[in-house]
């Protein structure tokens, strides 16, 4: 309904299918389902998937200390709803900035919603806008993105 | 002259706060963001208020980037459920408030 292919959510115990898992570690023995490790320790990156950066100021050049490629940034669009307009325009600048670096250090980024229930989700298409409105190609993304986590979930496929 | 109606889009909304909360909040946002000329462009109407916590919502479709932003942004959180250029197309607005 809200054009999303693939969902991200906390491992509630129940599986389903279509949904990748967010764990903070890997588990133990070989699951039955796809996941990712998310950590927002941003000197973590060896041991997790996916990093969420809280604090866009500043995040670039942190991680250029800690080069790895393949690791996803994750950006949260929740807490820009707080935001103040002059806070939202820093924070759309911020975030093709990080994009930028994303392409250019080999890292994949991630713009997440954020969300803890159903009311805090984003469409697709508001997502695409979003993108849009810091001057990302949307499509390009979503194309990138889709490769990515092809990547990995195979890789661990072939490891369990 | 040309009389040309404008190209319309009707979004269904679903939010927490009522109507017209939703709306002045979606209001104030998108003029903080892109500011009031892009928000007189856009046009943004209430067109069927709320069934079951869905709202239906109208902008040209100029100013459509802007308004989904927008939606995305506001606080109270609201999502964007369907999308259309005609109300008839749009669905049935019951159907999409089971979740």
């Amino acid at each position: 309904m809200l054009g999303l292919a693939r969902i991200g959510t906390v491992f509630a115990g129940t599986i389903d299918e279509g949904t990748i898992y967010r764990l903070p570690t890997p588990p133990r023995s070989g699951p039955k389902y796809r996941y990712m490790t998310v950590s927002d320790n941003m000197d973590d990156t060896r041991a997790t998937d996916i990093i969420t950066i809280g604090n866009l100021r500043g995040a670039r050049d942190r991680l250029k200390k800690k080069p790895r490629r393949g690791v996803g940034l994750e950006v949260l669009i929740s807490p820009v709803r707080k935001l103040d307009g002059q806070g939202t325009a820093r924070w759309f600048q911020d975030l093709y900035e990080l994009y930028s670096f994303c392409r250019s250090s080999g890292q994949q980024f991630i713009l997440s919603s954020g969300a803890e229930s159903f009311q805090e989700m984003v469409a697709g298409s508001c997502m695409d806008a979003i993108l849009e409105s810091c001057g990302i190609d949307a499509r390009r993304h979503w194309n990138d993105l889709n490769l990515w986590l092809d990547q990995k979930l195979m890789t661990r496929v072939a490891q369990s | 002259m040309l009389k040309r109606k404008p190209k319309r889009r009707y979004i269904s909304v679903m939010r927490r706060a009522s109507d017209a909360e939703a709306l002045s909040a979606l209001v104030k946002r998108h003029s903080e963001l892109f500011g009031h000329l892009s928000l007189g462009k856009a046009a943004v109407r209430l067109v069927r208020p709320s069934e079951n916590g869905v709202m239906v919502i109208r902008c040209n479709l100029g100013q459509l980037s802007p308004v989904l932003t927008s939606i995305a942004l506001t606080d109270p959180a609201m999502v964007s459920l369907a999308l259309s250029g005609s109300l008839k197309r749009l669905g049935d607005v019951k159907n999409q408030a089971k979740y």
